[in-house]
């Protein structure tokens, strides 16, 4: 069989169409420079995006969510593998980049250039208007959502509607699966098809395996073209004019760089997440989990270092998180309308690392700390009694050694007598960070103000990666911000450039 | 992936194990409803090679459970429905994690096949109406 060979050529080449590579496709497809980007996962239409989660996540999640850290207890890491990356399976939440997180950036890390000045608040409104943010309305709210609001103002807790990257949402509750009606305003549908309309070209199924330099000059990316099923059927090589950006998550592009000979002792490291756990509550009245917005109320705890969240689970999902197994089980599932799943997410502190594995290609260390596991009980212990308080007749904490089912507060109490170990909580880590630090030191940071490399020319990283921390809210917005910033000074100085 | 036809067996009567079709309340699942088989192979092709592996291996775990966690001679396939149910429960709440972690992981496969299935998925009762059900009581700004 002949196989495929790629070759292109363009000013910047790409690798990753996700939050930070559409977004850098945007702005510098409209300053005018030819683009190449390149896609390890399909472009999923709006209608080949099926309702099924197995077919879906088939087709649109990196290793049906099985990807995972090394210990015992593994951590499930939620990315999407599709154009758009995670932007096309997430619940479209925005946020921007909190105060406090930028001031720690700026002072401890020295990227004001970045971000001190109006130019990320200008870009986070441009943004914001592009991809029609707002509120989550509450005709689609849906029954999980609005009880959860129920149950804040109940028990004062300052909760309110999540903002979305949203137009038309018909509260389908399928984010997961990839939103059936085109409403969400991944990249997939927003930023990639504008760069397109400017001429820039995609190459999707191709894994980048390689960037290429001459001397310190980054020239282009060299990879595989793969089939439907991940084999190799081809290989490509893009070459780069002015630039490669690299922009395949805090998971992929530190090792997309290490093979590439790029050597920093922090490149890999300080992997960080927001890892999260749920209660799943039993309620007398019908909230039918399957009609509206995943997600569409939270209630931000951040001095205690965690995020409520409602979030509405695909039936599969939430069939598999009901305790129990035979009579006891399908009784559960006959009254499947009846459950509502809410969680957290937890800003936590332990920084873990990044490195290359026979085993899946990636091996991830990654475990919370004593303190970490404390905030995650916290958040378990309030989310229950908000269902409490909502009227749930049954909890599901889903902790090895603690009931199965619980109804009462003072059942629920019992909870903070306990030391919450590791092996006891199932959390899911879906928003991944640090492991290519910015940092202007070149000893604190393996790139720069510029978001390049540091000590190589023409590499940029332009992603989560880059982010010295966590944030405690949903990074999407914040990546999208601060490659907007990096990527107009890149196309000032690359147009001054072409100029002359 | 495609499954060789001792792993379809094994795959059968495990994932069916959580949901068994006679003599249960609740939802019922009907003779050759669910194609266990072809949820579990969609799920293999795409799931990470640690995943694969687990999986493979919790086949074969599971199946002789009611040997090693209860002590009978015969294996899942010659349990009776009550056993296979009880037996997987079992396993999920099992004081290995590794254990536990298994079971989860092919109880997920299991309602991932049964989910397929439209008129399963109906009679669940999970999507409900295309509108709200719950309405919020307005809050009274003005007289604030």
């Amino acid at each position: 069989m002949a196989k495929i060979k790629i070759e292109d050529e363009a000013d910047f080449v790409i690798v990753g169409t996700g939050a930070g590579g559409a977004t850098a496709a945007r702005v510098l497809s409209e300053a005018g420079f030819s683009l190449a980007m390149i896609e390890e996962g399909a472009f999923l239409k709006t209608e080949d995006r099926p309702r099924e989660l197995v077919d879906a996540m088939a087709l649109a999640v990196r290793g049906m969510a099985t990807l995972s850290t090394d210990s015992l207890a593994p951590m499930p890491l939620l990315q999407g593998k599709c154009v758009g990356g995670s932007t096309a399976i997430n619940s479209g939440i925005i946020w921007r980049l909190p105060d406090d997180v930028r001031r720690d950036w700026i002072d401890g890390f020295g990227l004001g250039s970045l971000l001190e000045g109006d130019a990320l608040d200008r870009a986070f409104t441009r943004i914001e208007d592009e991809l029609e943010i707002g509120p989550t309305s509450p005709t689609i709210a849906g029954g999980n959502n609005l009880l959860m609001q129920q149950a804040a103002e109940k028990l004062g807790l300052p909760g309110h509607v999540i903002d979305r990257n949203s137009r038309g949402c018909k509260g389908s509750q399928r984010c997961l699966q990839g939103c059936p009606n085109g409403a969400r305003q991944s990249m997939d549908v927003s930023y990639v098809p504008r760069a397109l309309e400017r001429g820039a070209r995609l190459h999707t199924r191709c894994h980048a395996d390689r960037v290429t330099f001459e001397g310190a000059r980054a020239t282009g990316v060299v990879g595989t073209v793969q089939g439907e099923h991940g084999e190799k059927v081809g290989t490509f090589h893009v070459r780069a004019r002015r630039g490669v950006i690299v922009a395949a998550s805090a998971i992929w592009s530190p090792l997309l760089l290490m093979r590439s000979g790029v050597r920093h002792a922090l490149l890999g490291e300080r992997f960080s997440a927001h890892p999260g756990a749920a209660f799943v509550g039993r309620f007398a009245q019908p909230v039918h989990m399957g009609f509206g917005a995943s997600q569409g109320y939270e209630v931000p705890m951040r001095d205690r270092g965690y995020k409520l969240e409602a979030l509405a689970l695909p039936p599969d999902m939430l069939a598999a998180r009901l305790p129990g197994a035979g009579t006891e089980w399908q009784e559960r599932l006959s009254a499947l309308g009846h459950f509502a799943q809410w969680g957290g997410n937890v800003r936590m502190e332990a920084m873990g690392r990044v490195r290359s594995s026979w085993l899946d290609g990636v091996s991830v260390r990654y475990e919370p700390t004593a303190n970490d596991l404390a905030k995650i009980k916290e958040l378990l212990i309030l989310t229950g009694r908000m269902m409490l308080a909502a009227g749930a007749i049954e909890l599901y904490p889903g902790l090895a050694s603690f009931p199965e089912v619980i109804h009462t507060e003072a059942e629920l109490l019992e909870l903070e007598k306990r030391t919450l170990r590791r092996s006891d909580v199932h959390l899911v880590a879906s928003h991944l960070f640090g492991t290519v630090c910015a940092s202007r030191d070149p000893k604190k940071g393996v790139v720069g103000t510029d978001l390049g490399v540091h000590g190589r020319e023409g590499l940029f990283v332009m992603d989560a990666s880059v982010f010295p921390t966590n944030l405690g809210v949903n990074p999407q917005h914040s990546i999208m911000g601060l490659v907007t910033v990096a990527t107009e000074q890149l196309a000032a100085r690359a147009s001054v450039a072409r100029a002359a | 992936m495609k499954l060789s036809s001792f792993e379809r067996t094994l795959s059968v009567v495990v994932l069916s194990s959580f949901a068994p079709l006679q003599g249960s309340s609740g939802l019922s699942i009907r003779e050759g409803e669910v194609d266990w088989v072809s949820g579990l192979e969609k799920f293999l092709t795409s799931a990470s090679q640690k995943a694969r592996l687990g999986v493979r291996f919790a086949m074969v775990l599971f199946f002789a459970a009611p040997l090693w966690l209860a002590g009978r001679f015969h294996t899942l396939s010659g349990a009776s429905i009550e056993e296979r149910a009880e037996l997987m429960g079992r396993l999920l709440t099992h004081r290995v994690l590794l254990v536990r972690e298994l079971a989860l992981l092919i109880k997920l496969c299991a309602c991932m096949a049964m989910f397929r299935v439209s008129s399963l998925r109906e009679r669940t009762g999970f999507d409900g109406p295309a509108r709200p059900v719950l309405k919020l009581h307005k809050l009274n700004v003005l007289a604030a």
